[in-house]
């Protein structure tokens, strides 16, 4: 009875919860030590001991020039890469106890927080202007995945609260 | 027949929340399981469900 292709097996769950765990702790961490901390790609490269090579010399160090700018951070692009992983295994992988009604939920979720996250936009993009629209755009990637995992996880809870209070009436 | 949603979700092999919103008329089910819940009760599709106004 299961339609859906496309989700992943119930096990990528757990590991969704963790990435999505550390990735919090290290976004705190981030932001608490951001003055000591530098991830920036000059700082990598120099600890990797790339500089001493020269920017020709490897097919790595094009790939970084090419890619980042010299200041550019690479721990949020790696929180980044992990809160769109973490996501994705929370949203699209299957419960444990899964069927065509979860399935219709989860389909509905992803509609409504369509809905949501356009309506969101839609006041920014009326509201927001200027250098700050910057900062819309960047949490706009993520936002979609986030406020669909919120809402299915709303109705899952809501469906199965209204089941224990069937069974205490 | 005396079953509780749990045993015949059980049985029919879905969660006892997808049974729970057939019998309450929030979730219509697909031809499969409505096949599998006709033929436990041992009966036609149609005498367990009916189309209504407006479907």
């Amino acid at each position: 009875m299961r339609n859906t292709k496309f989700l992943l097996p119930s096990k990528f769950k757990n590991a969704g919860w963790w990435i999505f765990g550390i990735t919090l702790v290290l976004i705190i961490l981030h932001f608490a030590f951001q003055s000591q901390c530098d991830f920036s790609v000059n700082t990598i490269r120099s600890f990797l001991g790339m500089e001493r090579l020269g920017p020709k010399e490897t097919q790595l160090t094009t790939i970084f020039s090419s890619s980042f700018g010299p200041n550019d951070d690479l721990l949020l692009t790696f929180i980044g890469i992990l809160l769109i992983v973490a996501g994705i295994f929370i949203g699209f992988s299957r419960n444990k106890e899964d069927d065509e009604f979860i399935e219709q939920l989860r389909y509905e979720s992803l509609i409504l927080s369509l809905y949501i996250n356009s309506g969101i936009v839609l006041l920014c993009l009326i509201f927001v202007w200027g250098f700050s629209f910057l900062w819309v755009m960047t949490i706009n990637i993520f936002s979609t995945l986030y406020v669909f995992i919120f809402c299915f996880y709303l109705r899952l809870y809501l469906n199965k609260r209204s089941l224990r209070h069937e069974k205490q009436d | 027949m005396d079953i509780t949603q749990g045993e015949l979700a059980d049985i029919i092999g879905v969660t006892r929340q997808a049974v729970n919103s057939i019998e309450l008329g929030k979730y219509v089910p697909s031809t499969l399981l409505a096949l599998k819940m006709a033929q436990y009760f041992g009966k036609t599709v149609e005498e367990l469900f009916i189309l209504e106004e407006g479907d």
